[in-house]
């Protein structure tokens, strides 16, 4: 019964659905914590995240803020960090510190088995850090060392680079050089611990498969915490963009980094979910204008994107890739040219089905396991938006038409509006 | 425990397929066993280059991207030394489309002038940006050739050298498709919201058509027992000494891997360990230190990493990380620290298993490594590893005469 089978058509394809959100169980607690708890998965192991509203904006050196979260595993007046280390890698458990511009979290992933032996070590190093000054000393050293590591990559110095001049080096520009790392005050990162950690309440959200008894645990331990909050939430400050084309060279540069882009909007503007869409087109998926032409035609580069990057009071559109330093110029061109086509050409029907189907596709893949379910939520439950949102998203997405793309790309994408940097050699 | 279905199409394709109804998705893993150990000498970074042709295009089906972004699908792939491997993940009811995609691809390639021109680019954009633009990006490429005399983990997967990749002609492509792209010589394993029969069913309509191919006869030279200590200093323009040692262990399948894995996790995994706690916190010489294993199938290497605070000299440093060393063969480890080590490696397992595509990468690679339970008795062999086995392997692999050390300095 075998028919010949034609190996050139395409199996039949179905549409892809929407995402299912899944929302968390809420808790505020006597003193000042919310606690959210979203249970999925079969796997016995819990991530609990603490979000604190404190960043590198909250500080005029943005090294202060960084320490000052990355530290708070270096050690408490009763452990010092080894034995901080070691208590939580006794039970195979993972603790991370993450330093943000708006928000720094403090994230424990454990096997629900040995939460109860190492859930204690958080509140130790929320409220009782000490920053020993051996320590310290040792953390400043350590972290002036990658920086200047970093600084010997070309893609590291645009990013940053990039970052100030978006922002008139303020706020989110905040310029951070080599100096700031190697003055570090410790007296002065322990201040900033005590007007913005210590006892402040926080959010927490909690995701796994998480037990009756696991939830307990969590609201007694966190219903003991400490708090008396009086933390003050900063906006960042930002500044007018620095407009124009920058170079830094970088002898010996086999690649160029290039930087494109400018200030936009955050996801409460009615462009945002428009302005994805043309985004991606142009440079967010494999198949896209910028990495088809610049990758997979030239062959000048490993990887080229485009996107839009979205900060808690401000956003902005970048494009960003390293090419080899012969063709930088070559590259540049091709970038201006795959803008302006946006301007002027409506995206072919074929291509804007496929960019669309791809889309809904990413967005129910970002909705697998209680992580990510959590990460889901925590997007809108901190912007206040409705559930609503990534339904709303995806209704953008199928409906969005070819004339309003063109007419987004002519509004935002304007190369008079950007800024453009090179680093290496042009 | 991974529950899933097992069978063997009569071309030789090995087929695994795990359900998991808690997602919408699905998974397909194409495990082709080659890697880089299985190219010509003097055609090396072959195998990855011929990841990226992958793509360019089947017979039937001019692009393999396109038709998957289509269905709401990605894909990515990977080469290293042992194997390549393809993997993709789509919405369930679209699973058919991945297996047109992947079963053409499996057939043939289009083998267009073109894309070879256009990934030759490529793959030298990405050993520029990977291994010669960044500090420290060579590091890997000095070290295999230290440690490996005969053997062709002696080369990096990107190649031994860019020429390598720049004299690659389609001829060579072709022949390298034949020896090692065929049922025989893959594994597929599908994942997520899918069920056994149905993927039975897609698999004779699909793959079972294509023909056999010939089975490639592995004929590997063995390294040969290093004798003594190797060393290796070169100059760089990094802000920081780097110091790597790596000494000769097991493979992936000998008895003895869990324990020497072990081991190097007792070493230097994590800032509780014994390097990072006397290198890096009590005497500071390290900004940074850390042990690991390479996991490769045939003997692979043990490797210690670290690189040196600013006025420290290399050379003391690295004395001072054979005292670490001689410190565990004196004092041997404690049940403590067996059992913290013990528990974050099966905790890591455990976090692993969140994922459908990260489990049918673990069903892949254990059903290559001859045994597909080994996604559910690997941590019980982790448990039953004693102290005692720990410091035999310490004894037998932690030797000078077993170690080549790469002093990879800032230049003045």
């Amino acid at each position: 019964m075998n028919q010949t089978l034609d190996r050139s058509i395409a199996p039949q394809a179905k549409p892809v659905s929407d995402p299912q959100m899944i929302l968390p169980l809420s808790v505020q607690l006597a003193n000042g914590i919310l606690v959210h708890f979203l249970s999925a998965g079969s796997q016995e192991v819990v991530r609990l995240e603490l979000l604190f509203r404190t960043g590198a904006v909250s500080h005029e050196l943005p090294v202060v803020p960084g320490m000052a979260v990355s530290m708070l595993k270096g050690g408490t007046a009763s452990h010092n960090a080894t034995q901080i280390a070691e208590w939580v890698d006794n039970y195979g458990a993972f603790l991370e510190t993450e330093p943000g511009k708006d928000y720094s979290s403090v994230t424990l992933y454990s096997l629900n088995r040995f939460l109860p032996q190492v859930l204690p070590v958080v509140r130790q190093i929320i409220n009782e850090s000490s920053y020993p000054e051996d320590e310290f000393d040792i953390s400043k050293s350590n972290k002036t060392q990658k920086f200047l590591v970093g600084l010997e990559k070309v893609g590291f110095v645009a990013g940053k680079r990039f970052q100030e001049l978006l922002f008139g080096e303020k706020g989110y520009g905040t310029p951070v050089n080599t100096d700031q790392y190697e003055n570090l005050n410790r007296a002065e990162v322990i201040e900033f611990y005590r007007n913005n950690i210590q006892f402040q309440p926080f959010e927490l959200f909690v995701s796994g498969f998480i037990s009756d008894t696991v939830k307990q645990l969590i609201l007694d331990e966190f219903g003991r915490f400490e708090t008396r909050g009086s933390a003050v939430h900063h906006s960042p400050g930002n500044a007018a963009m620095i407009g124009g084309k920058h170079f830094i060279g970088k002898e010996n540069a086999m690649q160029s980094a290039i930087r494109i882009g400018r200030p936009l909007f955050t996801r409460n503007h009615p462009d945002y979910f428009g302005m994805k869409v043309l985004l991606t087109i142009l440079g967010g998926y494999f198949g896209s204008r910028l990495m088809s032409n610049i990758r997979e035609d030239k062959g000048y580069t490993y990887g080229i994107g485009a996107g839009l990057a979205v900060m808690k009071h401000a956003g902005y559109f970048y494009i960003s890739t390293e090419v080899g330093a012969d063709v930088c110029s070559a590259a540049l061109d091709e970038i201006y040219k795959e803008i302006n086509v946006l301007h002027h050409e409506a995206v072919p029907a074929a291509e804007l089905d496929l960019v669309k189907n791809y889309m809904l596709g990413s967005l129910i893949k970002s909705f697998e396991g209680p992580f990510e379910y959590m990460e889901r939520f925590k997007t809108i439950h901190l912007d206040g938006f409705g559930e609503d949102y990534y339904k709303r998203y995806a209704s953008t997405i199928r409906n969005i038409q070819a004339d309003e793309l063109m007419a987004l790309a002519s509004k935002w994408l304007r190369p008079e509006d950007f800024t453009q940097l090179v680093v290496g050699k042009m | 425990m991974i529950k899933y279905e097992k069978f063997t199409l009569a071309n030789g394709l090995r087929v695994l397929v795990h359900e998991d109804h808690s997602t919408p998705l699905a998974c397909i893993n194409i495990l082709y066993d080659v890697g880089a150990r299985d190219e010509n000498p003097s055609m090396t970074g072959f195998a990855h280059l011929f990841e990226h042709l992958m793509f360019g295009g089947s017979i039937n089906i001019p692009s393999y991207d396109t038709p998957l972004q289509q269905v709401g699908g990605e894909n990515n792939a990977f080469t290293n030394n042992d194997i390549t491997n393809y993997y993709l993940s789509l919405p369930a009811d679209n699973l058919e489309t991945g297996f047109w995609l992947e079963s053409d691809r499996m057939l043939s390639l289009a083998f267009s002038e073109k894309s070879l021109e256009v990934q030759r680019n490529v793959v030298v954009e990405e050993f520029k940006q990977r291994y010669l633009n960044q500090p420290y990006g060579d590091e890997w490429l000095l070290l295999r050739p230290l440690a490996y005399k005969k053997h062709p983990y002696r080369w990096a997967t990107i190649g031994e050298e860019i020429s390598h990749i720049e004299n690659a002609r389609m001829e060579d492509v072709k022949a390298f498709f034949k020896k090692h792209y065929h049922p025989s010589n893959a594994i597929l394993v599908v994942s997520g919201d899918v069920k056994t029969d149905q993927v039975k069913a897609l698999c004779e309509k699909w793959f079972a058509p294509i023909p056999a191919g010939e089975k490639n006869k592995r004929e590997i030279p063995v390294e040969p027992e290093q004798t003594e200590a190797r060393t290796l200093e070169v100059f760089r323009d990094v802000p920081a000494d780097s110091l790597t040692r790596v000494y000769h262990m097991c493979g992936r399948t000998n008895e003895l891997y869990h324990t020497q894995d072990l081991l190097s996790d007792v070493l230097g995994r994590g800032s509780s360990s014994r390097l990072y706690t006397a290198l890096v916190k009590e005497k500071q010489l390290f900004s940074s230190i850390s042990a690991y294993v390479t996991g490769n199938i045939d003997p692979g290497l043990l490797v210690i990493q670290g690189k040196v605070n600013p006025g420290v000299d290399i050379h003391q440093a690295d004395e001072a990380v054979t005292a670490v060393i001689n410190n565990l063969l004196t004092q041997g480890i404690t049940d403590k620290e067996l059992e913290k080590v013990k528990n974050k490696a099966e905790s890591t397992l455990v976090f692993e298993e969140m994922s459908i595509l990260n489990k049918a990468m673990g069903l892949a690679f254990a059903e290559l490594l001859g045994d597909s339970e080994l996604v559910n008795t690997e941590i019980g062999k982790i448990r039953k590893v004693s102290a005692e086995q720990v410091m035999s392997q310490a004894k037998a692999i932690l030797s000078p005469e077993n170690c080549s050390t790469l002093f990879y300095r800032k230049k003045v």
